[in-house]
């Protein structure tokens, strides 16, 4: 099945809807498993690895913020 | 699902004559990006399973290259003839139906309520499928009209990367996004959808435990499986693409001139502002793709249309409309190569990026009859099985291809 080209946002949202409901560990399967059926996995790896950078980061810094860290 | 019959009940105690003066009757309207496309020529014709037509589209890889310099006395060069390469191009069968019972033609009392309804319903039908075509002329081809961001079971809520494709109404299976896909919900009904937000509400309390982020929506009973993989017609997705996958059955992979020009952000993947030099990079590498052939449009989303606009404003450019005209549209007007193209934003594009498409190589190709099937007797009204209620049922069967991949570029990245 084709897939349309993801961007950093789009990786964004969807990482963060996996942390709602489990862990960096899920965020990875969900990543492999979807890098399975890719045609641009270069590609795919480069934007997740930024998405999720971005993501870890903004979720510490809330944490932060919240005084739960 | 079942048929939605209209039945007698509806006409009587909703007073559909009524209600029309203040609905709008053609809630979908007529989409012009598929009256763009020039019509292909199909070939070669040889049967797939379920009945899928297959045909051969002829591929021009070079031109002409036996051109040199010489002197006197010089053997003549050797001929070097244009090369060709063979792709395969499905056709897409669409379907509609409107079905009604006996009653609620034979016993309506007001002089026009059944045949005002019946035209309400089958051109809105019409014009459902061509809305429809739209959004899968975005696709890559899996007939998908969404992308689950999250789902919220409580709240009856899928949230999508974007729902700008959806309806109210509508009826949706999701599937997950595997290459055998497997059903995570089935039949959900749209109750209302938060375009701001992409948020899609459903009535009835379904469950939506199951959904899972990067699962895909589809129209109940679409979806596409293992042997289908592509249901629907190939959109601009798949058509204008450079990635490694096949395109008319011929890896991009191994055959790079599949590939469309496509240019990507600094960081790819990461939207950043639209200037000239992106859209002349662009334009450069399309020309000298094609032999010259060049963009005659841009078809792009409705915000980085406003942010062409901007860029124009900017640069001190004069900002001029290209006037509604010939069923398009009005867009503005960008000077490329020497050529005036309009760029056309639409509420369907896809975000964050512009497709320069070539007329005479963005093709549609069609098959059979368009139009209510009327095998048997003739007329389009068939009477439905066990039942005092009859149906109709339009269909065609389409796809879209580029021909020329190189002549139709796509500038990704764009920040909205």
């Amino acid at each position: 099945m084709g897939d349309m080209r993801r961007n950093v946002d789009w990786y964004k949202l969807i990482i963060r809807s996996i942390l709602e409901k489990g862990d960096k560990r899920d965020v990875n399967q969900w990543f492999k498993k979807r890098l399975q059926n890719s045609n641009r996995k270069a590609y795919e790896e480069s934007v997740f690895a930024k998405a999720k950078a971005d993501v870890y980061a903004e979720v510490d810094s809330e944490k932060k913020g919240n005084g739960k860290d | 699902m079942a048929n939605d019959y209209l039945q007698r009940s509806d006409l009587t105690n909703v007073l559909t004559s009524e209600f029309d003066r203040r609905v709008p009757i053609y809630l979908n309207k007529f989409h012009w990006l598929y009256d763009f496309f020039n019509t292909g020529k199909l070939t070669g014709q040889s049967t797939r399973h379920k009945g899928e037509d297959y045909y051969k589209i002829p591929i021009q890889t070079s031109v002409v290259e036996s051109v040199y310099p010489s002197i006197e006395m010089q053997d003549t060069p050797d001929a070097l003839n244009p090369t060709w390469n063979q792709g395969q191009l499905a056709l897409k069968k669409i379907v509609g139906s409107v079905a009604f019972s006996e009653e609620s033609l034979v016993l309506s009392n007001g002089p026009n309520t059944f045949i005002d309804t019946w035209k309400r319903n089958t051109q809105g039908l019409i014009m459902a499928l061509r809305k429809d075509l739209s959004c899968y002329l975005q696709g890559t081809g899996d007939g998908s009209l969404g992308v689950v961001a999250s789902a919220d079971d409580g709240a009856d809520t899928i949230t999508l990367d974007s729902a700008r494709h959806i309806r109210k109404g509508m009826v949706l299976d999701v599937y997950d996004n595997d290459a055998s896909p497997n059903e995570e919900a089935a039949d959900l009904v749209v109750d209302y959808v938060d375009y701001p937000n992409n948020v899609v509400y459903f009535s009835g309390s379904p469950n939506l435990s199951g959904v899972a982020a990067d699962s895909k929506l589809f129209k109940a009973g679409s979806h596409p499986t293992t042997q289908n993989p592509d249901r629907a017609p190939m959109g601009l997705g798949v058509i204008v693409d450079d990635d490694t996958g096949s395109y008319l059955g011929l890896s991009r992979d191994t055959y790079k001139y599949m590939k469309a020009i496509v240019a990507d952000g600094d960081s790819p993947g990461t939207p950043q502002a639209l200037t000239w030099d992106r859209i002349l990079d662009l334009d450069l590498a399309m020309r000298q793709g094609s032999y010259g052939e060049t963009a005659d449009m841009v078809y792009t989303s409705a915000k980085v249309e406003r942010k062409f606009y901007q860029l124009m404003r900017d640069e001190g450019q004069p900002i001029e409309r290209m006037p509604r005209k010939d069923g398009m549209p009005g867009g503005l007007k960008l000077v490329l190569s020497g050529k005036e193209l309009p760029v056309y934003g639409d509420v369907h594009g896809v975000p964050n990026t512009m497709f320069f498409l070539n007329k005479s190589n963005m093709l549609k190709y069609t098959g059979g009859e368009t139009g209510w099937a009327t095998r048997g007797s003739g007329s389009p009204f068939h009477k439905i099985a066990d039942k005092l209620a009859y149906e109709c049922i339009y269909r065609f069967w389409v796809n879209f291809a580029g021909v020329w991949p190189e002549a139709n570029g796509r500038l990704n990245d764009i920040t909205e």
